[in-house]
């Protein structure tokens, strides 16, 4: 097949991406080798979230933010998303003092969406967590929405739009000649195009490598829990200050609970293994903070794997060895909120070859030079 | 103290533990991995090792989660009970045994193959109707799914996803029985080191 652009990654991000270019009037194929949202796309807590970003991040998750808010006009679905708030809980004096610097950098760098909160107003918001928690930090417009459900919507507008989805095709090699990409695929396929966008997220620095671009990404499986159902009790998303942690009540009771503790992931198979000790060390920290949960079962833990940086903030933009080439992976395990506004920055690379968008923090060859200086970001909950 | 475990305390874990009187006997089990089965007693959640396994309850689950190869709804066992995975067998109610008698005759076969004995007979697992799944389901649809009562629809749709998805993501049908939240916290140890990121440094396929 012979387009416009290529999008080697079937994910969130790549469906995004696909959505954007065709809605430019372009050709686009996206090659996935497994099937549409095989990982963290589907698997993710699916927190649509600002709230703690890393400063860099922040101007994308605002955007986005605003995006996911008329979602469905975007792709025809409501991706099952709520505003409900995201509330960062501290356990301590010293957290919540972290949490009152965070929203007062925040609001001197001129963002108004994080608002520190005292213990009384947390308890209003969260009437059963636990007596020890000292206040928090909410954004109030954050909420959460269905990654599977979003991931679909998002690719059934790409394919209206004119995108083509290929499943089973995943890239086994890739050559530039005369401006053109021509990539061969597991499934037999072949396809050209001048232009190649790579979402291939947890397997992202692998296209990258065999163009001669090594970048650092590693990989994690984050895992998760839904509890039985349970009366509703917490409205919004919550997270820790200093522990790892996510938290949600979905409409029909079920308590999920992630935020960062890690099975073990095998890119080659794409299969996950559960660690029940640290699922153990999740329940352990969901019930210090909301005590409601002692009667409850856990009835599912699943992980799906994230590509993950050193820096904890992803890769987006023009690659610097080849071109014709667009990086977007390595989301970090909280890529999710950044999706609808990350198709629109990665078709403005493709087809503009720049974007309105502040990426330099995200450039591909950012790593070996002198982190920047300046804040980073809050403790973030995976998905 | 790894070992040989029978799991399921019906007439063909009965039968194969009269044989195998070293092994521990087990009613049931929420989770499986390779070489430990979890268990949830009053006294709270308990890791079980195991070097051998002889799975005779009705809990495919657990069998999926070990990675044993399924076709037609049931676990693919040699004559003897031999699963797909060393070390494992299954017998009685797992393959579909429809008396007792046919169970202890199977729990019977599947302990003598363990014990190094000659088997008094083959078995074969019994066929299952391949369920039509529903289209792959997101994590919270599986744990509706998973909350239900165990027994065959439980299993059948659960295994149904588990074929959507291939060999890939196996925790999609995790765990096979619900198990209790603070019993679960209970076993958490006091900290915990975090899990270094994975690296990766692979090619393209």
């Amino acid at each position: 097949m012979n387009v416009d652009v290529i999008v080697v990654g079937g994910g969130l991000h790549g469906m995004s991406a696909a959505l954007h270019i065709a809605r430019r009037g372009h050709s686009v194929l996206v090659l996935e080798k497994d099937r549409v949202a095989a990982h963290a796309s589907s698997y993710s807590a699916g927190g649509v979230r600002t709230l703690g970003r890393h400063p860099a991040e922040v101007p994308l998750a605002v955007e986005s933010l605003a995006m996911w808010h008329r979602i469905a006009e975007l792709v025809g679905d409501d991706c099952d998303f709520h505003e409900t708030g995201h509330v960062k809980v501290a356990e301590t004096a010293a957290e919540l003092a972290e949490l009152e610097a965070r929203a007062a950098a925040m609001r001197a760098a001129g963002w108004d969406h994080e608002e520190a909160i005292d213990a009384a107003e947390l308890r209003r918001i969260l009437p059963a967590v636990a007596p020890h928690a000292t206040g928090g930090l909410i954004a109030r417009r954050n909420g959460f929405a269905r990654p599977y459900r979003t991931t679909l919507a998002f690719q059934r507008a790409a394919e209206a739009a004119g995108a083509t989805i290929r499943e089973g095709a995943g890239v086994e090699g890739l050559d530039r000649r005369d401006g053109q990409w021509q990539l061969r695929c597991t499934d037999g396929s072949t396809h050209t195009a001048p232009m190649l966008v790579n979402t291939a997220g947890a397997w992202g620095a692998r296209l990258a490598r065999s163009v001669g671009e090594e970048i650092p990404l590693g990989f994690n499986a984050f895992m998760m829990i839904y509890t039985s159902a349970l009366p509703p009790f917490v409205t919004p998303v919550v997270g820790l200050t200093g522990r790892p942690m996510s938290f949600k009540q979905a409409e029909t009771g079920h308590v999920m609970i992630g935020g960062g503790h890690k099975g073990i992931g095998d890119l080659d198979t794409g299969a996950v293994a559960l660690d029940v000790e640290r699922l153990a060390f999740s329940a352990k920290t969901a019930l210090d903070v909301f005590p409601i949960l002692k009667d409850a079962r856990m009835v599912h833990a699943w992980a799906g794997i994230e590509g993950v940086l050193p820096d904890e903030i992803p890769v987006v933009g023009l690659s610097r060895t080849v071109p014709g080439l667009v990086h977007a992976f390595g989301f970090c395990g909280h890529g999710f909120e950044l999706g609808p506004v990350m198709g629109g920055i990665v078709a403005q690379l493709a087809l503009d070859g720049a974007t309105n968008m502040p990426i330099a923090p995200f450039a591909p060859d950012r790593f070996g030079a002198p982190a920047a200086a300046g804040p980073g970001a809050l403790l973030q909950p995976a998905g | 103290m790894s070992g040989l475990v029978i799991l399921g305390a019906g007439p063909a874990g009965s039968a194969a533990a009269a044989i195998l009187p070293e092994a521990r006997l087990i009613a049931t089990a929420w989770h499986a991995e390779p070489g430990r089965l979890w268990i949830e007693t009053a006294a709270g959640v308990e890791a079980v090792p195991f070097d051998r396994l002889l799975l005779c309850a009705d809990e495919p689950l657990l069998l999926l989660a070990l990675g044993c190869a399924f076709a037609d709804g049931r676990p693919q066992v040699d004559p003897t009970g031999r699963t797909s995975q060393p070390g494992i067998h299954a017998a009685g109610a797992i393959l579909g045994a429809s008396t007792a008698e046919e169970a202890a005759r199977q729990g019977r076969i599947a302990a003598q193959s363990l014990a190094g004995l000659p088997p008094e007979g083959v078995l074969a697992a019994t066929p299952l109707a391949e369920p039509e799944a529903p289209g792959r389901l997101d994590p919270l649809s599986i744990a509706q799914l998973l909350e239900t009562p165990p027994g065959p629809a439980r299993s059948a749709g659960i295994l149904a996803q588990a074929a959507l998805r291939g060999p890939r993501l196996s925790s999609v049908a995790a765990p096979a029985r619900n198990v209790g939240f603070a019993a679960l916290a209970a076993m958490a140890p006091a900290t915990l080191t975090p899990r270094e990121t994975q690296a990766d440094t692979g090619t393209l396929a």
